[in-house]
């Protein structure tokens, strides 16, 4: 009885193991683990967020700073005047301060932002001054937030 | 037929699919044959089913008190608790070992049933060292120590649980211990992918950091509960004696913290990548060193070891897989030098360093300690003596003094480099709250010198802790003009990792507190009395009241007595306790329950020692102050770590380090 038992079981972890290996399944999946179009897809978006960060850059790249609370869903309304900042760049969802290129966090509110990683080389240039204690990363002049861990920036140094 | 037959079955079946899965993992990689990949990820499926099997068929075997098998005779009997049958399961090396194997075949599970991400290479190669540690303890369960091994004729009684893991917390506690020691087995796995495919940079540890840090938690999660367990059932009034088995569990858990606080390196700095991945794999080994000290018998005889050839199982697969990884991390020298450098002395990266190594220090000298008696018992009969308790307070005390010590410091020292004044500004607070605590100390407190030392510490480094989470609370309050509890929740929210890491060093510090309060200040007596008679300890008058010899208990093998107590202060009656001493006839001998009163201050801890024949009874009582702060902080401990881990809904909550650094900055 326990011999059948186990019998059974061992053929139907048999066929769980080699199912895969039947000749059959081995075409379907002989492709390799990542499909070309995949790729090709991946490159192509990241080309697209590194042309529109260095584009955006190009003019926000000194001064970025947009009013806390000003135009909240900013992005989706369209653009609203703030000084220093090209018309359409990205807002944090939170307080609608527009955000610099390559920021994880909102400077002014300290809410994550859904950006990419990417730093692009011109946001890059822009870090200068004091540093996050948490990070090591550079705050830039008018920073409440670190840009980068959202770490609230102290007293003496935000003044 | 035969229930155990299946078991052991299902057994043989489990090491079968586990080669395969080995060996068709390791094949698939190599030669990169997706097929064979998912055939072993099958396979390792197989597995998580099959030893699940094995394992219900032993408890069912428990349960209905199969005595043809050997495991069962020797952990119950009819008479047995039903509840502790559960114990009974963990409380043998063969029970642990199906445990071991059970537990990693699940998490293993877990992992291969989810689709691969960011570990699409890594993978098949870690599932070659998921799939050969499951062959190992099927290959042990089978041939070495197999559960279902029967007897030669069937006992009418069982020689039952030993009575000091009949409690609550020992059906608990070796679950969570195996547990953990499992889930350290997959980012040791991970390192050695890593190691193979030569991707050493931080992806494999923020890939692995739930599980690692899963791992972890649970693991000192374990420790604290088997100190609940020590203080509740042994009787004399602490909870850590630095006996091998506690030893065992505590290195691990040792180097697993410096390998945290190292991937943390790594990923910010990337910075010591060779010592990252060590640190995985050497306590995954230290895992498997714990669970064959703690039931191989290796260190209460030197024979036990000899007897058995577990121990050389053992010590050949530890060696084996710190061969290859040691053979692995020459052959990719290149790979492993990171980018980041120490700098500066008086930077976070060297605090972290200096932290690593006491860990480091503390593990190697506890391990030391805890292997003396059997490396010194070199005839193979007798054990040379073993560390005293002192002895290893002597130089755990110094070493976690440092250690908390620099728990305050980091948060106060920056990344790269920190100057003197910036350093001093961030201090002086905690400085004069340190003071403030140690002054009234020394001036009225008959306290040694130690312990006001202590003391002033912890209270620096809770109030650096406090510092740095109000800091970033009260910065909100004031930019963006929210509210306390919305400041709160924003901020631990936006950073969940450096506000969970903070609760967790907050807690080690409650757990430190109680270590020092309950070391220095624990208050005992030794009293007879007669019924009727009191005595006062610390601020408590305990009356005596009343001895009965209540009842007989398990058909005969337990027969308990109570001794009544009225605990006072004052005038004010606060309680009736009833300390018990049970004599159990299987193991000829007695078990004390103490009673036990908590509140935050300290405990109030009764043994009932013995009862003599001129009527005097005699009794332990303990005061342990703060004591309670060590179960506290194990809680603060877990949700900490849970802030830290806890998935988060939005896209960048745990901040990609930039693996470039920003110009205008020195990297």
């Amino acid at each position: 009885m326990s011999v059948i038992l186990l019998f059974l079981l061992a053929l139907i972890a048999a066929g769980a193991i080699v199912y895969p290996l039947l000749p059959g399944r081995r075409a379907a999946q002989a492709v390799p683990a990542i499909a070309d179009k995949d790729i090709e897809q991946a490159v192509r978006r990241l080309r697209s967020t590194l042309s529109l960060h260095t584009g955006q850059a190009a003019s926000a790249v000194v001064q970025s700073r947009g009013t806390p609370g000003q135009a909240k869903g900013g992005q989706a309304q369209g653009p609203a005047p703030t000084v220093g900042v090209q018309a359409g760049a990205p807002r944090c969802p939170a307080c609608g301060r527009a955000y610099r290129p390559g920021d994880q966090f909102c400077v002014g509110c300290g809410a994550a932002l859904r950006t990419s990683r990417l730093p692009s080389a011109v946001a890059q240039v822009a870090w200068a001054g004091a540093e996050c204690p948490s990070c090591g990363a550079t705050y830039r002049e008018g920073d409440r937030f670190c840009a980068r861990c959202g770490e609230p920036r102290t007293t003496e140094e935000s003044r | 037929m035969a229930l155990s037959d299946i078991g052991y079955g299902a057994l043989l079946l489990t090491l079968a699919a586990a080669v395969w899965a080995t060996v068709a993992s390791a094949l698939g990689a190599w030669h990169r044959r997706p097929e064979l990949v998912t055939s072993a990820r099958n396979a390792l499926l197989v597995t998580a089913a099959l030893s699940t099997l094995s394992a219900v068929v032993l408890f069912m075997l428990l349960t209905s008190r199969d005595f043809s098998v050997r495991y069962v005779y020797e952990h119950v009997s009819t008479y047995l608790k039903p509840a502790y049958v559960l114990s009974a399961f963990w409380a043998g090396m063969e029970g642990s070992q199906l445990l071991w194997l059970w537990m990693l075949a699940l998490f293993t599970g877990v992992l291969v049933l989810a689709k691969p991400t960011w570990d699409r290479e890594l993978r098949p190669y870690a599932m070659v060292v998921l799939a050969f540690t499951q062959t190992f303890f099927a290959v042990l369960l089978i041939w070495i120590s197999n559960p279902f091994e029967l007897m030669a004729t069937v006992p009418a009684e069982g020689v039952s649980l030993n009575p000091l893991l009949q409690n609550f917390w020992m059906i608990v506690h070796p679950p969570i211990v195996f547990a953990s020691y499992a889930l350290w087995t997959i980012p040791a796995a991970y390192a050695l992918a890593a190691l193979v495919t030569g991707k050493v940079d931080a992806t494999w540890l923020r890939g692995t950091r739930r599980w690692t840090l899963a791992a972890w938690i649970t693991l000192g999660i374990g420790i604290l509960v088997g100190g609940w367990w020590a203080y509740l059932e042994l009787g004399w009034g602490g909870y850590w004696g630095w006996d091998p088995v506690e030893n065992s569990s505590f290195i691990p858990w040792l180097v697993g913290t410096a390998f945290v606080h190292s991937a943390i390196l790594q990923e910010r700095r990337d910075m010591f990548r060779a010592w990252t991945l060590l640190l995985g794999v050497v306590t995954f080994v230290l895992t498997i060193f714990a669970t064959f000290v703690t039931r191989s018998g290796l260190i209460q005889s030197v024979h036990a070891f000899a007897k058995s050839p577990i121990g050389y199982y053992y010590l050949g697969f530890m060696l084996l897989v710190l061969a290859g990884t040691a053979g692995l991390v020459l052959a990719r020298n290149r790979e492993l030098e990171g980018s980041g450098e120490l700098g500066d002395l008086f930077s976070r990266e060297f605090v972290f360093v200096v932290s690593n190594l006491l860990l480091l220090g503390s593990a190697a000298a506890v391990l030391l300690g805890t292997l003396w008696p059997t490396l010194t018992g070199s005839d193979g009969q007798g054990l040379g003596t073993g560390l005293s308790k002192e002895g290893y307070n002597r130089f755990m005390g110094p070493l976690s003094f440092l250690l908390v010590l620099l728990v305050g410091l980091c948060p106060l020292v920056e990344w790269r480099k920190t100057t003197l004044a910036r350093f001093a500004r961030s201090v002086w607070v905690q400085v004069v709250v340190a003071m403030l605590i140690a002054i009234p100390l020394l001036v009225y407190g008959p306290w040694q010198p130690w312990a006001v030392v202590a003391f002033s510490v912890a209270a620096f480094v809770v109030a650096t802790i406090l510092l740095q989470m109000g800091m970033g609370v009260a910065a909100r309050m004031r930019s963006a003009g929210e509210n306390l509890f919305v400041a709160t929740s924003r901020a631990v929210g936006n950073n969940r990792r450096r506000y969970g890491a903070q609760l967790i060093h907050l807690a080690t510090l409650l757990i430190v507190i109680g270590i020092i309060g309950s070391q220095a200040f624990q208050e005992e007596r030794q009293v007879a009395l007669a019924k009727g008679e009191s005595v006062e300890v610390g601020r408590y008058r305990l009356v005596y009241t009343d001895l009965t010899y209540q009842s007989v208990e398990e058909g005969g093998n337990k027969v308990r007595t109570e001794a009544v107590l009225d605990v006072y202060r004052g005038d004010r009656k606060l309680a009736t306790v009833t300390p018990e001493r049970n004599q159990y006839q299987n193991v000829q001998g007695s078990v004390t329950e103490v009673a036990l009163r908590s509140n935050l201050m300290e405990d109030l801890y009764i043994v009932l020692a013995s009862m003599d024949p001129d009527g005097l009874t005699a009794f332990a009582v303990y005061i342990t102050p703060l004591v309670v702060w060590l179960w506290i902080g194990g809680l603060v401990m877990i949700i900490g770590t849970l802030i830290a881990a806890w998935p988060t809904g939005r896209g960048a909550a745990v901040p990609a380090r930039l693996a470039v650094q920003p110009t205008g900055v020195k990297a």
